[in-house]
């Protein structure tokens, strides 16, 4: 019992609360916590996601938007080179073998008329900022009628001109620079320049150049709304800005892009970073000319994303208030039939035994009601019974004292001492008396109820002795106790009732004279005492009412056979006790059984252990 | 009993996270984000000065998306002080979390700017190291450096025998002063480098004529540095007209159109420009981190850069040249 209580009490510091409900309540909060946290972040990560991938999305059709429409402007200027290229005057006025002559007469008309159509172009184009042929036989027209070119900047120095070159016949996109080849004019643009060839498609003649005026461009790029932070950038094939709005960060090393991680990204993809400037989404687009086209969203300007964090945050709390709620009040109803046992276990404490649990349910805690009620009641019986033993213990041992001190006897035995003293029977008034005297010292002054079995017999010779001169005629006597017994303990004044009981019911009224016969025999499990008559003898019936007289009733001067019985049996237990067996005429025996107990000494041991066994 | 202190515990847990989680993700802003303002004086919000302009953009770009509304504003003229003064005044009217200026160097600017401290707007001064009685964030172009990365300039066009005099405006202006503290320091190793330092107002005439003058009384002078727009023009006519343009170099500060072209003429051997676009977009971003309470060194300095006319069309060097919008 012990043991296990204790290895119940090595679980309880998990819940270090006081009581049950709140034990319940902490498992029940931690529980609900638990679940409703990692489904929510699971909710959270699927739904975040679904946001990030339509933001991917959005901002991939922006940038296709962008790439669509820068993609216009570059073919519109491709558009135009074409124009140029195949274009007669064009042809004839740079052409290596002249057909044109130097003559200013002769170039002139030329030179209107291609100026002409140029202007024309220029007219239904807002964006393009001029279009200019240099020709390799050092001739130049642009789409002005009068151009003066900027002295200090040699066309065939430029990067446009050059690359043109290289690329022989291929149309070059230049990355947005300040065109300063007409004086005076310093404008970014966006050059496409391409070599045109010879009508034999092998040599060639001049270099055509187109600007596109930056500012379309860059309108179009500040007019995209990705967010508050968001932004479009562009790089070219090698890695080289052609666009951020935040150039002059970056050269100056405020500010890094993630050039690198765009370049080795394919077109239509998008990745995702994250550092100390934010999360954030690039998409990357290639356009066909070289340039890949990169928004940047910020996670956090997105539509959506904070209303999804700010929904489930709240449903998140929602829940997890509800359910504490609800688990405070689970474990209030779950723990108050505890309680309530509880307090009727206070009652009882106090000494209450009328309590009775209510069982409201037969669960566990309806089980331990129950057990609990039976326990109750129990004690109550137990105490009830505890109560009449003692009653019976007191009764009993107030009967013995009368019946040590039966006043009948003595006033018989006074009057047979007077008697014989009057017809001078001195030696049998000493006898008597010295008798008398022993009886008496033997039952009073000994406290204890155990005595030897030596005293007991003592007691009854004496006892015998004094009604042997009283009723000399009528009664005669044997004892018969072997040596062996005399030290086992017996109770005080067991024999006596007995031998009375036969003398003045057995033997007092049969004609002739009576024999006593008390026996002591060792058996194996216990003393046997023998009290033995040859009297009247009893009927069914009388033995019948010996066992059945009513509580206090008894025959004058004896003590009831039933309290004599109960007495052995409350210092003995209940295998001993009492037997009678009589036969009317003949006689009767009553056989006396206790157990051989040793300490005649300690009597209280005895007791103990006599209650100890009764129990 | 202990049913009761135990809800009302839980409770208190329950709003005390709810109310965490609320500001730990700014659900719930204390007080509308258009209500946080930060005011921009430039020195002249002259749409035709591109220096202005580009700190302007600058300012723009570091207050992009940071829920932070600029109010952008400054006098025509940039020597206009009473007109700053009047716009000072103003600011601290409109009390903006945070004022960044270039203030004009006077002494009712400076007042006022202690004025504007003691109301609680945080400062942070750009571009001009400012004498205050107090000392302020300051975001500026390190002048001295500029200085000496000119006379450097200098020293290497004269082959390590340079012999060089200044052209300042006033004699008054802290950023000059630097600037020629820089020049002499970086000539001073190369004795009797240093021929003096001259003024010519703001005035392309009078800085003209002090060139004019400058040339023919000290014929050993084989470099002049400019230390303004007006200067370098006025210098640069004074050495074409003379027939010394290949024998004495200028070097110029800032850039202009005018400037520029005589940098790709060759009239102009170099210029020393300032990064215009990182002092608005460093000066805005130190007034925020003001604003958030997080740490600021209290001087940034900017760098300058040395353009030729061989770096002059280089994709970095444009970008400073031209300024695009």
């Amino acid at each position: 019992m012990l043991e296990r209580f204790r290895d119940r009490r090595a679980f309880f510091p998990i819940f270090p609360l006081k009581s049950i409900q709140s034990s319940i309540a902490f498992a029940f909060s931690v529980l609900i916590l638990l679940t409703v946290a990692a489904t929510s972040l699971i909710a959270y990560r699927l739904s975040v996601s679904a946001v990030e991938r339509n933001s991917k999305g959005y901002i991939r059709e922006v940038i296709n938007q962008v790439n669509t429409n820068i993609q216009s402007y570059v073919d519109n200027m491709e558009n135009i080179s074409l124009l140029a290229m195949t274009n007669k005057d064009v042809k004839y006025y740079i052409s290596g073998n002249s057909f044109v002559g130097n003559g200013n007469e002769e170039r002139r008309p030329y030179e209107k008329r291609i100026s002409d159509l140029f202007q024309a172009i220029l007219y239904t184009r807002k964006d393009i900022a001029s279009i200019m042929v240099f020709g390799y036989n050092g001739r130049f027209v642009s789409d002005r009628r009068i151009t003066t070119l900027n002295p200090n900047a040699k066309a065939e120095e430029q990067a446009w001109y050059k690359d043109a070159r290289r690329a022989s016949g291929k149309s070059v996109i230049s990355a947005p620079h300040v065109q300063n080849i007409l004086q005076d004019e310093y404008r970014w643009v966006v050059s496409l320049s391409r070599e045109l060839k010879n009508s034999d498609g092998l040599t060639a003649d001049g270099i055509f150049l187109v600007d596109l005026n930056l500012s379309v461009i860059n309108d179009l790029l500040s007019q995209i709304n990705l967010g508050k932070k968001g932004y479009v950038f562009i790089v070219d094939r090698s890695g080289n800005i052609v666009y951020h709005p935040q150039q002059q960060l970056i050269y100056s090393g405020l500010r890094s892009e993630k050039i690198a991680e765009v370049g080795s990204a394919p077109s239509g993809t998008a990745f995702k970073v994250e550092d100390d400037e934010g999360k954030r989404f690039y998409s990357v687009q290639d356009t066909s000319f070289g340039w890949k086209i990169v928004g940047v969203a910020y996670a956090g300007d997105l539509i959506g994303y904070r209303s999804t964090l700010i929904n489930f945050l709240l449903i998140t709390l929602g829940g997890v208030a509800v359910s504490l709620v609800i688990s405070v009040l689970l474990s209030h109803r779950l723990s108050r039939p505890i309680r309530n046992l509880q307090r009727n276990m206070r009652k009882v404490e106090k000494g209450n035994f009328d309590v009775q649990a209510e069982v409201a349910q037969m669960n566990e805690i309806g089980q331990l009601a129950r057990t609990f009620n039976m326990m109750v009641g129990q004690i109550k019986n137990l105490m009830q019974e505890i109560v009449v033993t003692h009653e019976n213990k007191r009764k009993s041992e107030l009967q013995l004292l009368q019946a040590q001190i039966n006043p009948h006897f003595l006033y018989n035995t006074l009057d047979s001492i007077v008697w014989m003293a009057e017809t001078k029977q001195h030696e049998e008034v000493v006898l008597m008396t010295s008798a008398l005297a022993k009886l008496f010292r033997a039952s009073i002054t000994k406290e204890q109820e155990l005595v030897p079995v030596r005293i007991e017999v003592e007691h009854i010779t004496n006892y015998l002795l004094i009604q042997k001169m009283r009723y000399s005629s009528k009664l005669d006597y044997r004892l018969e106790i072997p040596d062996s017994i005399l030290e086992y303990g017996t109770l005080k004044i067991l024999l006596q009732p007995f031998v009375e009981n036969a003398i003045y019911h057995g033997i007092r009224n049969k004609p002739g004279i009576g024999t006593i016969v008390v026996r002591g025999m060792e058996t194996g499990e216990g003393i046997v005492f023998e009290v033995e008559d040859d009297g009247l003898g009893m009927t069914e019936e009388q033995l019948e009412k010996i066992w059945h007289a009513p509580d206090g009733e008894r025959r004058s001067g004896g003590i009831g056979i039933r309290n004599v019985n109960e007495r052995i049996q409350l210092y003995f237990g209940r295998s001993y006790g009492i037997a009678i067996r009589s036969e009317l005429a003949e006689g009767t025996v009553v056989t006396i059984r206790i157990p051989k107990t040793k300490g005649t000494g300690e009597p209280d041991d005895a007791g103990q252990r006599a209650e100890g066994s009764a129990s | 009993m202990r049913v009761q202190r135990f809800t009302v515990g839980l409770g208190v847990l329950l709003v005390v996270a709810v109310l965490f989680t609320a500001f730990y993700f700014q659900l719930y802003r204390v007080g509308t984000s258009n209500d946080r303002a930060i005011a921009v004086m430039l020195k002249s919000s002259n749409v035709r000065s591109d220096f202005w302009q580009t700190v302007r953009d600058g300012a723009e770009a570091a207050a992009k998306g940071s829920g932070v509304r600029l109010e952008i504003m400054g006098s025509l003229q940039d020597t206009d002080a009473a007109t700053q003064v009047r716009l000072l005044e103003d600011v601290l009217i409109r009390r903006p979390e945070a004022l960044v200026v270039a203030p004009i160097e006077d002494a009712g600017v400076a007042a006022m700017l202690d004025r504007i401290r003691e109301a609680g707007i945080k400062l942070v001064v750009m571009d001009t190291p400012m004498q205050l009685d107090f000392d302020a964030v300051t975001v500026s172009s390190d002048h001295t450096e500029a200085g000496r990365q000119a006379g450097g300039v200098a020293v290497k066009e004269a082959a390590d025998a340079p012999r060089v005099a200044v052209l300042s405006d006033f004699a008054s202006s802290g950023v000059s002063a630097e600037r020629v503290k820089g020049i002499r320091e970086a000539i001073e190793p190369y004795g009797d480098s240093y021929a003096g330092t001259f003024y010519g107002e703001n005035s392309e005439d009078k800085a003209y004529a002090a060139a004019e003058r400058l040339v023919s009384n000290e014929p050993g002078v084989n470099a002049i540095i400019a230390l303004n727009e007006s200067a370098a023009l006025g210098a640069a006519k004074a050495l074409e007209e003379t027939g010394k343009r290949n024998s004495v170099k200028l070097i110029a500060f800032d850039s202009s159109l005018y400037e520029i072209k005589l940098l790709e003429e060759g009239s102009l051997g170099a210029m020393i420009v300032q990064r215009p676009f990182n002092m608005g977009y460093l000066g805005v971003r130190a007034a925020l981190k003001l604003i958030d309470g997080r740490e600021v060194s209290r001087l940034t300095y900017i760098d300058s850069i040395v353009v030729t006319r061989d770096n002059m069309y280089s994709p970095e060097n444009q970008k400073l040249l031209f300024p695009f919008r």
